[in-house]
Order: structure tokens, then sequence, then C-alpha cells
């Protein structure tokens, strides 16, 4: 083993050496603190590791490509689809052009981006301008964004076909789901599609409140979605959705209870998640 | 009409031993005329159009024939222009190419020296479903006098050759199922595909059994290539190591399909083919994949299934279970000391002990196992690739979703000593797949473009001086994440192919084109060092 490892030493010795060693990502360092078996050295270490980890963390230009202007475009999708989404207008990511992102004295950080959004359902897109702002601190503040320069996609007319389906189902129809959408195929009944968009845009706003620089949030699927008594002219929703989280390739799952109408847009009432599935699994009847 | 004088078109079909896969007959010569049609399948029509093709062409032939008989019923009517040029009309409206010139010949019919011509048989292939199926026809045409008997065996000969050879089509399509690439197929039939392919291209694939999973289940690869006596290269190709991305072990049999279907036609595929071995797994993780068609909860299943210490918890990310830089403690203070005094000592001891990108909580998804290599699946890559590690020029493991080609190393710290080289194949085989659909793939070290991670299979190979190490991230960029659509199962295969081809051409073109390399260096040096002198 030790052959092998000076073997590959002796390869590696054109490797160029960054100066900031820091190599511990948030998660790892809590995880692994836990378990160092040298009480003494942890908090050094911990502290190391976050001073450490602020040295990393971009700031100034971007590289457009890489991880920290991705993350932070993704919070600007979430928050576009809490602000103008329905059942019949969903947004994307599509590109990230550049990005700049700043130390703000002792509160946060600051991103400037330019991205390009997309309407998926109608195929357009368009260059937009944003600012994201995540808050730093103990307590999980959730991100700030705001969002200029894309008038156009945002003012994309749905509103005939989200009316259409308001009218539909206020009063005659009532949707529940039989699958999960989409399902293991990726398939996703024609009828149920706006209701899919709908779940992802109630998600968003999860998605949006859960987002940190070490984040990247996307809905994996929804498990279901059930229509209440329409209350106040608002159709009223219950459903179950399964994000994932790329960075930890996690599956949070939630619970949300929202009302939609084409006038008020989404609302969300009521958001609770649930425990990790393994813990559900412990306290059903194993098969 | 005086029938003395017969052509016989002798139908010598010669059938080889896996004529009912592979063989599809369609063609009839005579001496007198080189009838070569040819109804050219292209590599993308289905088995059933195909053999509607055949049919037509088996028909028509037929109606040549007797056409041909009943207008050249006597030697002197070879000299008959009219007959001629009205046979000619009617073989050209059936079949436009390539008739005219054959029956031209019929002119100076005695060219062919009259009756009893042993010029070659005319031939015909047929392209069914991207397989050339050769026709193997009459080397030697006779001609006869026929007598009313024989006139009479020819013609029920003819007429029956029409639905014998129909009936062996039908046959043929009954024994080859047609396997749809553009459909997520289900453990059983990912294995059955694999025997399939086997029996049905013996002489270039090859399947080898080289693990077992943690529920006992056979880890297998198909090993496919051109038999030579040289040394060969090998490139490696694993999809499904996560089972939730299923468009991974979707690709891989497209892969598969695609090389198969190419080699015989393409020159440069078939030259790879003979100076390389293709490994590829379409399924590494087998329990998981298996696991994640269970049942639709399962269906985000990522891990494969091995329990956890505590035995409440199930499965290891067997992306970070490889010994490369396998999850350990972080000692940072250390390595801050360290790195002033020995620069080589710092690298052995970050190389250790530097672990990133997982957890040590068994539930987590990217819990990376009790220790390097602990899981049976990761062995089983380990101990193939590791027994032949200098044979192998490419390693490429295919995952989903987010569209990305990832390089080594999955360590911020580590930089791969071509890191230029990778870079650049890299860009180039996303512009390859850009081409393809307008699908941008963005291209870096995974913690550049996503996140840093240790314990990845493609960090282990590039360890092992394998030296185009890749990760791809297929489609799509989180709309429907793991749960791709089926319709989009073709675009995203076709573009990754597209790039995975790119790769592998570097791969093997570095190789093999090495003494035109070395001979455009050698002038390189010699014209530098005349400019000197």
């Amino acid at each position: 083993m030790g052959l092998r490892r000076a073997i590959v030493l002796v390869a590696l010795m054109e490797v160029t050496w960054s100066l900031n060693v820091t190599t511990v990502g948030p998660k790892t360092v809590s995880t692994d603190a836990s378990a160092h078996p040298e009480p003494a050295e942890e908090n050094t270490e911990q502290k190391e590791a976050a001073t450490a980890e602020e040295d990393v963390m971009a700031t100034g230009e971007l590289n457009p490509n890489h991880y920290p202007a991705q993350r932070a475009a993704k919070v600007v999708q979430h928050y576009l689809n809490t602000r103008y989404g329905s059942p019949y207008k969903l947004f994307g990511l599509k590109q990230v052009h550049s990005g700049n992102a700043e130390e703000v004295a002792d509160s946060g950080r600051k991103y400037q981006l330019e991205i390009s959004v997309h309407e998926i359902i109608s195929n357009t897109q368009e260059k937009c301008s944003a600012e994201v702002f995540f808050p730093s601190g103990a307590k999980q503040l959730s991100p700030q964004v705001q969002v200029s320069a894309c008038e156009e996609i945002l003012k994309l007319d749905a509103k005939s076909e989200d009316e259409a389906l308001y009218q539909q189902y206020k009063t005659n129809k009532t949707v529940r789901t039989e699958e999960r959408l989409p399902d293991s195929h990726g398939h996703i009944d024609p009828e149920m599609t706006p209701f899919w968009h709908l779940s992802i845009v109630a998600s968003s706003f999860i998605m949006l409140k859960e987002s940190t620089e070490n984040t990247l949030y996307n809905v994996a699927q929804v498990a279901n979605i059930t229509q209440l008594a329409t209350e106040n002219e608002q159709l009223k929703f219950d459903c179950h959705v399964l994000l994932h989280d790329m960075v930890s390739q996690e599956i949070p799952q939630w619970k949300l209870l929202f009302t939609w109408s084409p006038a008020e847009g989404v609302k969300v009432l009521h958001t609770e998640q649930l425990p990790h599935i393994h813990e559900r699994e412990k306290q059903a009847k194993p098969n | 009409m005086k029938a003395r004088v017969l052509p016989r078109a002798l139908v010598a079909g010669r059938f080889s031993a896996e004529l009912l896969e592979q063989v599809v007959f369609c063609s009839i010569s005579s001496t007198l005329m080189f009838p070569t049609l040819t109804f050219p399948c292209s590599p993308h029509t289905d088995n059933n159009s195909c053999a509607l093709q055949f049919a037509a062409c088996a028909a028509i032939l037929s109606v040549l024939q007797a056409n041909y008989r009943s207008a050249f019923a006597t030697p002197e009517d070879r000299f008959n222009t009219a007959a001629l040029e009205s046979t000619r009309r009617l073989w050209s409206s059936l079949h436009p190419g390539g008739i005219q010139g054959a029956l031209e010949n019929l002119r100076f019919g005695n060219r062919y020296g009259g009756y009893g011509g042993s010029r070659g048989g005319g031939g015909g292939s047929l392209f069914c479903g991207g397989e050339r199926h050769d026709a193997h026809v009459s080397k030697g045409v006779k001609t006869w006098l026929a007598t009313p008997l024989e006139k009479m065996m020819l013609n029920m000969m003819t007429l029956s050759f029409v639905p014998l050879l129909l009936a062996m089509v039908a046959l043929t399509l009954e024994s080859k199922v047609e396997y749809d690439y553009f459909q997520y197929h289900p453990m059983e039939e990912i294995s059955s595909w694999m025997s399939q392919m086997a029996k049905q291209y013996p002489d270039v694939v090859t399947i080898v059994d080289y693990g077992k999973s943690y529920e006992n289940r056979t880890i297998s690869l198909m090993r496919i290539g051109l038999k030579t006596d040289a040394k060969k290269k090998a490139i490696w190709m694993d999809c499904g190591i996560h089972a939730r991305e299923w468009i991974a072990p979707a690709f891989c049999q497209y892969f598969v399909r695609q090389i198969l279907q190419t080699y015989k036609t393409d020159a440069k595929m078939e030259a790879m083919m003979t100076n390389m071995d293709f490994y590829i797994t379409p399924v590494l993780n087998v329990d998981g994949y298996i696991f994640s068609w269970k049942n639709s909860s399962n269906r985000l299943w990522r891990k494969n299934r091995s329990p956890g210490p505590s035995g409440d918890c199930y499965g290891t990310d067997l992306n970070r279970n490889f010994d490369a830089n396998w999850g350990s403690e972080c000692l940072i203070t250390e390595l801050r000391v360290v790195k002033q005094l020995v620069g080589l000592c710092q690298q052995l001891i970050l190389f250790s002990f530097a672990a990133i990108g997982v957890s040590s909580d068994c539930n987590s998804n990217i819990y990376p196992g009790r220790g390097p290599i602990s899981e049976p699946e990761a062995q089983a890559v380990t101990y193939f690739v590791g027994s032949r590690k200098e044979d192998f020029l490419c390693f490429l493991t295919i995952h989903s979703y987010g569209q990305l080609l990832l390089i080594p190393y999955g360590h911020p710290d580590f930089t791969a000593s071509n890191y230029d080289e990778l870079m650049k194949v890299g860009e180039e085989a996303a512009e390859a797949i850009w081409k393809v659909h307008g699908k941008k793939y963005r291209v870096g070290t995974s913690p550049a473009v996503l996140y840093p991670n240790s314990g990845s299979s493609r960090d282990w190979a590039r360890m092992q001086d394998i030296p185009l190490t890749f990760t791809f991230e297929l489609r799509d960029n989180g709309t429907y994440g793991f749960e791709l659509p089926q319709e989009e199962i073709q675009p995203t295969c076709e573009e990754a192919y597209s790039g995975a081809l790119h790769i592998i051409t570097y791969a093997h073109d570095k190789t093999f084109n090495g003494a035109a390399a070395t001979a455009a260096a050698l002038w390189t040096t010699l014209l530098a060092l005349g400019v000197n002198l």
C-alpha cells in the first residue's frame, strides 16, 4: 500500500499547489468533527476549516460554469417561479453568462448574475440580470433575490389557459393523483401536467427558503397532489413532494398546503418537512 | 410460345449457420444478366419494414424472372431488340438503378459464350436493421435446354421460392426479438439482451462475469472487439453505478448497438475495434437498479444494498467507495505545518487522509462505506481494471443528471498531471454533444463545476495512470431529473454517443497513429534546429 502511494506520489510530482489548503466542505466538517478522536483539536479544526472555507469561497468575478454562480442562479429560478409561476408558466435556468460575488460586511454574500431564463411551456428564453443575497449567521435565513431586465418573459401570457383550468376545477372537477408525477419512466398524464407545474411552483417557495450557497435544489418528483374544497375563490391543494439537493444528493420530502388562482397566484399556507425516509422505514413493518 | 431454351436462374442460396438471424436472401442472377437489386434499409429501419422490403424484392424478382422467361423464350430472342427494350423498361420501372447495364449486355449475348456461362453470379446485399445481410448466390449459372419437365420444375421452384423466402423472413423475425433501445428496461431484460447480443455477434462480443453484488447477483460486462493476435488496448465504460440514474444503462445499451452497427461499414470504427477492446458494463449496481424498479417509492434509490454497520440502514454510495482519497479524517492543522517543511510529505499525507464530499452517517446518500473498496461492486471494478490497467486508454463512467463532463480529481487540491489535455478533450467532446441537439454540457473538475468528492471510480482510474477518465452526467438539468421521459432517451443517447466517441477516438489516435505523430514531432524538431543553425 505504502509503495503504491509512493509511486503515485512520484507520479504527482508535477502537481501544482494551491496555498489555500482547506479540503473541507462544511457538512463534512460537522460530521467528521463529531467522530474525531482528539477533542482538543476539534475546535481549532472547525475554526480553521471555517476560515479556510471563506478563503476558498469565490469572490470577485466568477466562472459562470462553476458551481458558485450556478447555485446562485438556481435560486433565481426558484424566486421567479414563486412570483410568476402558474400551471401554464414555469421557469428554468438556461445558462449563466457571467457572475460576480462579494462579501457584505459581516452580514452575508451578494451575487450579481447575468443569466438566461427559460419559460419551459412556451419554450422561450430571455436574458436577465439578478442579484442574490445569502445572509450569514447561525439562524438560517432565506436568500433575497432581485431580478431586472427580463420583463418580456415574465409578462408572457398564460392567462387564458390558467383561467380555463381555474374555472374547470373550481366547481366541476377535482384532481387527485393516482401516479407519481412524473412516474418512474418520466411519463406524466397530460391532464395532470398543469398540476405537476403547480406543485413545482409551490415547492419553489420551499426551495427558495432552504437554499444556501451549499445547496442546489430541484423537484425530484411529486408523490401526490390532492385538491381540497375551494376556499375564498382559491383552489386549494395538499401535496407531497420529493426534492433533490444535488450537493448532498439527498431527497428531502415535504408536505405542502397551498392555494392558487389566476388572480392571486400560488400562496403557501403550510409546510412540513417529513423525517428522512429511513426513519419512516424503521417505524413501518419490515417486508 | 416455344420454350426450348430457357435460362435457368440457379438460385443457389447458400445459407450460413446463423441464417435465421442474419442472412436475408434477396438476389437472383443469371449468366445473361446481373441484376443487383438492392433495397438498402437504412441502419435505422426497423426489422418489420425491412422484411416488407425484402418481400417486395423477392416478389419483384419473380416478376422479372417470369418476364424474362416470356420475353426471351428462344436464343434468337436475345437479339430481339423490341423485347429487350420492353423488358428493360419494365425492369427499370421496378428498380431504376443498376439494371440498365446488365440488360445492355443482353445484346451481346455471345460474349458470354452462349450457354453454360460461368461468369460469377450476381450478388445482393440487403441492409436490414443496420446489419448487412449478404446473399450468397450462384457462383456459376448455367443455361440449359429446358425440357417441359425442367421448365415445370423451374416454375415450381420459382413459385415456391417466394413463399419460402417469406417464411424464412418470418422465422427470422420471430427468433430475433425486436429490442427497443428507447425504453427503459428492467434488469432481466438487460441480461437477456446481453446474451442475445453475444449470440448474434459471436465473433466480436463476449460476456465476462467479473464480480458479484452484495445480494449475490452476477456483475457482467460485454467485451467487444475484433479478434486479433496483437496485444490490444482497452476502453472502459460503466453505467448504472447509481441505481436511480436509469438513462445511464440505457446509454450503455445504445452505445453497444451503435458500435456493433457501424464497425462493418465505418472504417474508423473497424480500426478501433481491431486495435482496442471495448469493456462495457451496462449495469454495475445491479442490486440497486433492481431495487429502484421494485416499486415507485424505491425509484430514487442511489446506493447499493449492503447493510450498514448498525444493521438498520442500507447502502453505500459506490462512487465514494473507491480507493481514491477514500473518506477519513481531515488533518488540516498538520497539513499547514508539514506543508512548510516537506512538499512531498505533504502530498503523501493529504493523499492518505484527505476526504471530502462524504458523510460518515450510514443513512446518508453519500456514505462511502466501512472502508475503501468495502463493497463487492467496487471490488469487482478495482480487480478487473486494476489487473489490466496498462491496457486501458480511457475510463468513462456514466451518470445523470446535470449535463456535465467531469474530469479528475474530485479533491480540490489535487490536479491531474494531464489536466490541460483532459480539459481540451472534454471541451471538444462537449462541442460534439452540442452539435447533435444543441444541449450544453459544462466541462471541468467535480470540485469546480459541481462539488468536491472523494472515492470516485473516475479518480481511482486516473490514479491507475489511465490517462483519459471522464464522468458523464447526462440529461437533464433538473426539470425531470432522474425520471427522464422515454422520449428523451434517443436524443440523449445520440448526443452522448457523439461525445464519448470523440474521447475514444482521441485516445485511440494518440496511441495508434503514433508513427504519424512521431514523424511530425521529428520534423518539427528538425526544422527548429535548422532555424537555430
